[in-house]
């Protein structure tokens, strides 16, 4: 056993322990404390912050203290630290990349708690904002773990920053058909519809002249957390009024057109190989009959 | 003048048991049944486009057969509810048929009126348990931009400006809305937005439902709206009693906000 350790008393270890102890203690409290207090004040997110940055701090102070009741020398300490932190640095380094990509991240703000991001081929439910990494919830309940560091190079798309969206539909209308028309069936299709907001107005666009149809584009502001059932009900809302006023909606089309160099196709009317099967079978039933 | 649906005291439904009872206001049906500490509701609302419906709390023989049972909610063996009618929960988003032009230092008294709500309530701790309103109310949108401002309620109002020409509807309270153009510009307001949320709800006995007068005094210079609501309805309505609290009674009657998150 090392002589120092020989030195100190019991009192000093139980002193040292109960230091340590009451300090998780009190730092815990004090941690939820903050929490209960910035309530309403905070976005979860700052709050989560906070309330580890308490944590951390408080316990810290009392964890020193104790390692003082046990005689070790903090100026030791802080010295054998910065010898160790060069080392846990180059050890650390993807690690401390992402603590400060968190912090910057905290600083920066680009969503909280319970957002909604597109990250790549995710989309997403923000469930955890930790100092490395944050986690998303996708909608068919998959977590995925997404580094700070990858969230400060990537581009990422919050969905859930504003309170309402804008749903864009792309409907086809036949050639044949009065496009002003559709447009105004369309319109008054959405605009009496309940998910619709009044104001922004929806509109209505053509945007293109595509292979079968003449593309609209109707863009409906709903509320963001309706968007899903907003856009199956446009969607349904849309195609009724159309059936309704007798606007066809084409599928893809494919004209073929023969010309006067080539001869016509020779059309020739065969039996069916079914048919053809049958009538061999009765035939050879009568025989045997 | 449609006869109002005297709601004014939260007094005990008294509602017999195992037997239907129904309440109509606007576009609203309501149906109500107590078993025990048992409360079933169904409502159903008809075609907008149909004229206001409006039929104090009575028995009914059964529930008709197109609306279902919605809601059924368990309460304490003792504990009452009532019925009683509020403002919208959101702000409403007035549209006047016509755009209205103010001159420099002009000012109008606009008569809105905005469709009530029916709230079933515990009487003895005075939370509403659900509530229903008269009219599907259509969302919208008022604010600068689509990122900056709030979700409301849009209304379309023919907002006379003679206090004689205001329809009045049992299934709507009607504002007194006094608008001040302050700055030397003419105003021009397409639609503007009532908090009615922050507003108290009275009953006059002839008049029907009136909230307290609410004055805008608009300053281009600065692009603030100043807010105040006054304590009572217009003294024109005679006598009135005050039925229901503002839903945000906390919030101030005298505030001051953008001038484009009141006229979006």
């Amino acid at each position: 056993m090392p002589e120092f350790l020989d030195s100190i008393a019991l009192l000093a270890w139980v002193r040292a322990l109960l230091f340590i102890g009451v300090g998780f203690v009190i730092a815990k409290l004090a941690s939820r404390l903050f929490r209960k207090i910035s309530d309403k004040k905070l976005s979860t997110h700052h709050q989560l912050l906070g309330s580890m940055l308490v944590f951390y701090l408080l316990f810290m102070i009392f964890l020193f203290s104790g390692l003082k009741e046990l005689g070790f020398s903090l100026n030791v300490l802080l010295g054998a630290a910065g010898v160790l932190s060069v080392a846990v640095g180059f050890a650390s380094q993807t690690s401390a990349s992402n603590l400060i990509s968190g912090l910057f991240l905290i600083a920066e703000k680009p969503f909280e708690i319970g957002d909604v991001l597109k990250l790549n081929e995710f989309t997403g439910e923000v469930i955890a904002i930790d100092l490395l990494s944050i986690k998303l919830r996708t909608f068919d309940n998959i977590m995925i773990r997404v580094p700070n560091e990858s969230l400060i190079k990537t581009t990422f798309t919050n969905l859930s920053r504003f309170p309402i969206r804008r749903v864009d539909l792309v409907i086809g209308i036949a050639y044949n058909e009065d496009v002003e028309e559709a447009r105004r069936v369309l319109l008054d299709a959405v605009c009496n519809h309940q998910r619709a907001l009044e104001y922004p107005e929806p509109f209505c666009i053509v945007t293109q002249f595509n292979a079968s149809s003449v593309d609209l584009q109707l863009s409906v502001w709903v509320v963001r957390a309706e968007i899903r059932d907003s856009k199956s009900e446009l969607l349904i809302a849309s195609k009724t009024a159309l059936d309704d006023a007798g606007i066809e909606i084409p599928f893809p089309h494919t004209s073929l057109y023969v010309g006067t160099h080539t001869k016509p196709f020779p059309i020739e009317m065969v039996q069916t190989e079914t048919a053809h099967n049958k009538e061999s079978v009765v035939n050879s039933g009568e025989e045997n009959g | 003048m449609e006869d109002a649906i005297d709601q004014t005291m939260l007094e005990p439904l008294n509602l017999e048991k195992d037997i239907w009872h129904s309440m109509f206001l606007g576009d609203l049906m309501l149906f109500i049944q107590r078993n025990k500490n048992e409360l079933l509701i169904a409502f159903e609302h008809q075609n907008k486009d149909s004229i206001s419906l409006l039929k104090p709390l009575a028995v009914v023989k059964s529930l008709p057969k197109n609306v279902p049972l919605q809601e059924r909610i368990y309460l304490g063996e003792e504990e009452d509810v009532a019925l009683q009618l509020q403002l919208a929960d959101k702000p409403y988003q007035v549209k006047a048929d016509t755009p209205i032009k103010i001159g420099p230092k002009g000012r109008l008294v606009l008569y809105v009126s905005t469709p009530l709500w029916v709230q079933v309530k515990s009487l003895e701790s005075q939370a509403v348990i659900r509530e229903y309103p008269a009219v599907i109310p259509r969302l919208s949108w008022v604010g600068s931009n689509t990122t900056e401002g709030s979700l409301c309620y849009s209304t379309k109002t023919a907002a006379p400006s003679d206090f004689l020409k205001v329809n009045r509807h049992a299934h709507r309270a009607v504002t007194a809305l006094e608008i001040i153009n302050d700055s030397s510009h003419s105003l021009v307001i397409e639609r503007l937005s009532l908090p009615v949320n922050i507003l108290n709800l009275f009953l006059s006995p002839k008049l029907g439902y009136w909230t307290e007068s609410v004055r805008f005094r608009f300053d281009s210079s600065i692009g603030e709206t100043t807010v105040v609501t006054s304590q009572k309805p217009p003294e024109e309505i005679g006598d009135c009693k005050k039925v229901t609290t503002a839903r945000n009674s906390g919030k101030s009657s005298r505030f001051r906000t953008a001038m484009n998150l009141i006229m979006g």
